[in-house]
């Protein structure tokens, strides 16, 4: 799976016969941060709990050579029930034969919430394996005036501990020090208590002893939290900041998208020129710079919807909208943390779909699951951005406001609003499937991020999307090419057909109409017809099963090759060939909204269905979710095919 | 046992590997030393032959394990027998019926001199003894810098107090005394100078 939001699986790194060590802890205590700090790895990290939802391995080096470092899931208890929180179960537990006992634990420990991270503290320090104690956010902890004696700790757990903050590299060469030899650690000479009784007067005792101060409420976060998480306040502010956001889509991102564009109509003019066969010019020039090309100059959208997100998540705001959406999702029957799977979503339905597993309920994580692939994903972005050039001049404004964001806007309203509803529908279908537990997620207090973290997941987002046009969308890209342009015609065929054989643009148009692709896209056009797509749509949708981007890259070589100088006006001025609209404008306002629509809810993406099918268990479901998101695409394209009809 | 049961941590200490250091609340127990007789839950144990030695220091029970058995077998049995044993703290007699209570806030004082806070004394070039104790009121002189240093008085004191008080509540007071102020120590027993350099 080549994706650029595909899903992280345990990195391959050899690992036979290296010690492996394992991090365990609370959910946001800052495991991840730990592991990139120590491997050099830019693993997901983020401020609410529940970032982690796989095992991640790399390599670690130490004082006495490398060893194999493995994050995990964060987890309240070993006595688990939701998906991720058992893969930690699992690997401590020596009798599971399907994975490996580490050789020894890292535990993290998050200063400001002690006495509950002192709980998995308990079972972990049961275990029979080495552990060594890391207490994170002890920054905060002195920020909010608390206290911590990590001698006295230190002596009370009976296991080494030291402090790290942020994963910061001056603190880390203790660590190093102490995982070269593990068997060297001091191990707790009696085991803390197995009851919960117990196990609370353990904690107490130790953190009595290690003379802990709780910190002070965070001021800051109680003062946003007041507005935030206000049902009214929170809602506005959370649409206000879309809104914003959609109108800097194209007001900021549009010039350096020109400037893009005009550096790859200049190449493609370069390569036409420059190369005498015609039929490798036309590959480069129309095929690859003209269909990659048009992807590619969506970056700077892609660039700027990953500092959002990243933003989004890094201060801790994910946490406050699942608590927001909590009381509208339990009426659907579902609970706050299925809507921080949805807002995943919007980078990407696989992350999305793979946070699914922080739901203990079967039923609820199907549900969710379904829905996840409603919400906008950021393959949709180029495509929106396309089409809604296409259906509204960028000058047009509702008001002080531009009109391109806002039907942006309107569109990424309506997937989050679908999503919801169809997370609702199936969850009301799997009813008998089982109680709704309740509903626990810790809401971290708001940590501005670092720029370094957000830079490098922009980086690392736009390096994967760049990636994912260089693999898939080339790859289909090439092979569209050769279905359009064959098979070439001979020059008593076009003699035949009236073309002058040195009319290069009237010989494009020719071979494109009677191409292997046109015969496919016209084989479809009884199941298209009614939305008003053509045959060079039908194509461009049936390529972009792949992945939704190659929708663009199908239209910007049907472009390229009709009117090579100015591909985006050719895109407008395209006409209906055949039937009754035959000579019309192909891009109308009905069709354009049809298309939109279509893409708001069609599944055009392998790497999803793949996903679907490896976390739920079966091709049950992805058979289930491609069909009716068809369904329900062809409908509700139709639909808006005949409103805006009607209404323009 | 409808009493909640005291919260309680076992620590190493260091080169007796059979011996658990259990940290007990405070003011728990009001003597120190080995007693002469323990709560039933802990004398079965004794005498069952598992648990060998019990010493009462302040705010911790120092058990000893027989030879044969291991902390990681039996520490969930001694823990319950020990807590069980601390909601009696009547059950727990003291060797020489002296003064327990004095005796009791007198070791804290002197584990409170020999640690953090002593240290921090002679970091600053000074030293802190143990002079007398009686009816909570625990007597330090100030030798060295600190004696004749009027500003550091109030705070060392202070400090005292807070960590006595963190193994003895029943402490009221730290006063510091001059080595030439004339005794005022009605009541009062001379107490070893301690010498804290080892
Ligand atoms: N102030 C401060 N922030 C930290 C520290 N350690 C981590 N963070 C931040 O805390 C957040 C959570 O860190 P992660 O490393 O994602 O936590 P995790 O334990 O992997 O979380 P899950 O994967 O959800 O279980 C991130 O935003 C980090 O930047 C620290 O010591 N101090
Ligand atoms: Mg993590």
């Amino acid at each position: 799976m080549s994706d650029h939001c595909g899903p992280a699986e345990p990195a391959g790194v050899a690992v036979a016969g290296r010690r492996r060590i394992a991090l365990v802890g609370s959910p946001n205590s800052g495991k991840t941060t730990l592991f990139n700090a120590l491997t050099g790895l830019r693993a997901k990290t983020g401020n609410y709990p529940g970032v982690t939802v796989t095992r991640y391995q790399g390599v670690a080096e130490t004082a006495l050579g490398p060893v194999v470092l493995e994050d995990l899931p964060g987890t309240y208890s070993l006595t688990a029930i939701s998906p991720d929180e058992r893969i930690v179960a699992g690997v401590l537990d020596p009798a599971d034969d399907s994975q490996d006992t580490p050789d020894a634990l890292i535990l993290t420990l998050d200063a400001t919430t002690l006495r509950r991270s002192l709980r998995l503290a308990a079972q972990v320090l049961r275990a029979d394996l080495p552990v060594c104690v890391v207490v994170t956010f002890t920054d905060e902890l002195t920020r909010r005036q608390g206290r911590l004696d990590l001698a006295a700790l230190g002596r009370a757990l009976g296991v080494p501990v030291l402090a790290v903050v942020g994963g910061r590299r001056q603190q880390l060469g203790e660590l190093r020090e102490l995982l070269g030899g593990p068997a060297t650690w001091s191990r707790p000479l009696v085991p803390p208590p197995l009851d919960a009784e117990a196990v609370s007067g353990w904690v107490d005792s130790v953190l009595a002893s290690a003379g802990y101060a709780a910190p002070e409420l965070d001021a800051r976060t109680r003062r946003l939290d007041a507005v935030l998480l206000h049902p009214v306040g929170g809602t506005v502010v959370f649409l206000a900041t879309m809104f914003v956001f959609f109108q800097t889509i194209f007001t900021l991102a549009a010039p350096v998208q020109g400037l893009i564009e005009t550096g790859f109509a200049a190449l493609g003019d370069q390569v036409r020129a420059s190369i005498g066969v015609d039929w490798l010019a036309g590959l480069l020039a129309d095929g690859v710079i003209g269909g990659v090309g048009g992807v590619v100059v969506f970056l700077p959208q892609i660039a700027l919807l990953f500092v959002l997100i990243s933003l989004l998540e890094g201060v801790g705001y994910l946490a406050r909208a699942a608590f927001l959406m909590d009381r509208v999702m339990a009426r659907a029957g579902l609970e706050g943390r299925a809507f921080v799977a949805l807002l995943s979503s919007f980078a990407c339905a696989i992350p999305g779909i793979m946070a699914t597993r922080t739901l203990p309920s079967t039923r609820d994580r199907i549900a969710t699951m379904m829905g996840a692939p409603l919400m906008t994903c950021s393959a949709r972005l180029p495509v929106y951005v396309l089409l809604i050039g296409l259906l509204v001049p960028s000058d047009a404004r509702v008001g002080p406001i531009g009109a391109q964001g806002l039907v942006m806007f309107g569109l990424y309203l309506g997937g989050a609003v679908s999503a919801m509803l169809t997370a609702w529908l199936f969850s009301r279908l799997g009813r008998s499937a089982g109680p709704a537990l309740p509903f626990y997620m810790e809401m971290p207090p708001y940590r501005l991020p670092s720029a370094r973290s957000v830079l490098l997941a922009v980086y690392d987002a736009c390096r994967g999307f760049l990636a994912k046009v260089g693999k898939i969308i080339l790859g289909t890209t090439v092979v569209l090419w050769l279905l359009l342009n064959l098979p070439a015609p001979s020059d008593a065929e076009l003699a035949r057909a009236g073309v002058d054989p040195a009319d290069s643009s009237a010989v494009a148009s020719y071979t494109i109409d009677h191409s292997l692709a046109a015969d496919v896209g016209r084989a479809v056009e009884p199941v298209f017809e009614p939305l008003g797509f053509d045959w060079r749509i039908n194509v461009g949708v049936l390529a972009s099963l792949s992945a939704r981007e190659v929708f663009v890259a199908t239209m910007g070589q049907v472009a390229a090759a009709t009117n090579p100088d100015d591909p985006s006006q050719a895109l407008a001025d395209l006409r209906v060939q055949d039937g009754p609209r035959a000579g019309e404008p192909l891009f109308t306002a009905p069709v354009l909204a049809a298309l939109l629509v279509f893409f708001l809810y069609a599944l055009q993406c392998m790497s999803t269905i793949a996903v679907l099918r490896r976390e739920s268990g079966s091709w049950r479901w992805p058979a289930i979710a491609f069909t009716y998101l068809f369904a329900l695409a062809w409908t509700m394209a139709l639909l808006a095919r005949v409103v805006v009809g009607a209404v323009t | 046992m409808s009493a909640p049961r005291p919260p309680v941590h076992a620590e190493a200490v260091p080169g007796r590997p059979s011996c658990a250091r259990w940290v007990v609340p405070p003011g728990s127990l009001r003597l120190v030393g080995v007693p002469e007789r323990v709560p039933a839950p802990l004398a079965r144990l004794l005498d069952e032959g598992l648990l060998v030695h019990v010493e009462v220091e302040p705010a911790a029970v120092l058990l000893e394990l027989a030879p044969a058995h291991t902390w990681a077998a039996s520490g969930d049995v001694v823990r319950g027998a020990l807590q069980d044993a601390l909601t009696d703290p009547e059950g727990w007699v003291p060797a020489d019926g002296d003064d327990p209570a004095r005796e009791h806030l007198a070791a804290a004082a002197r584990e409170v001199l020999a640690g953090e806070v002593g240290a921090y004394a002679r970091s600053h070039g000074g030293s802190l003894e143990l002079v007398a104790v009686h009816d909570g009121v625990v007597d330090v002189e100030l030798r060295g810098t600190c004696d004749g240093c009027p500003a550091a008085g109030r705070t060392l004191e202070d400090r005292v107090l807070t960590a006595i008080r963190s193994l003895d509540p029943s402490v009221t007071a730290v006063r510091s005394v001059r080595p030439d102020a004339p005794s005022d120590r009605a009541g009062g027993r001379r107490l070893l100078p301690l010498v804290f350099r080892r």
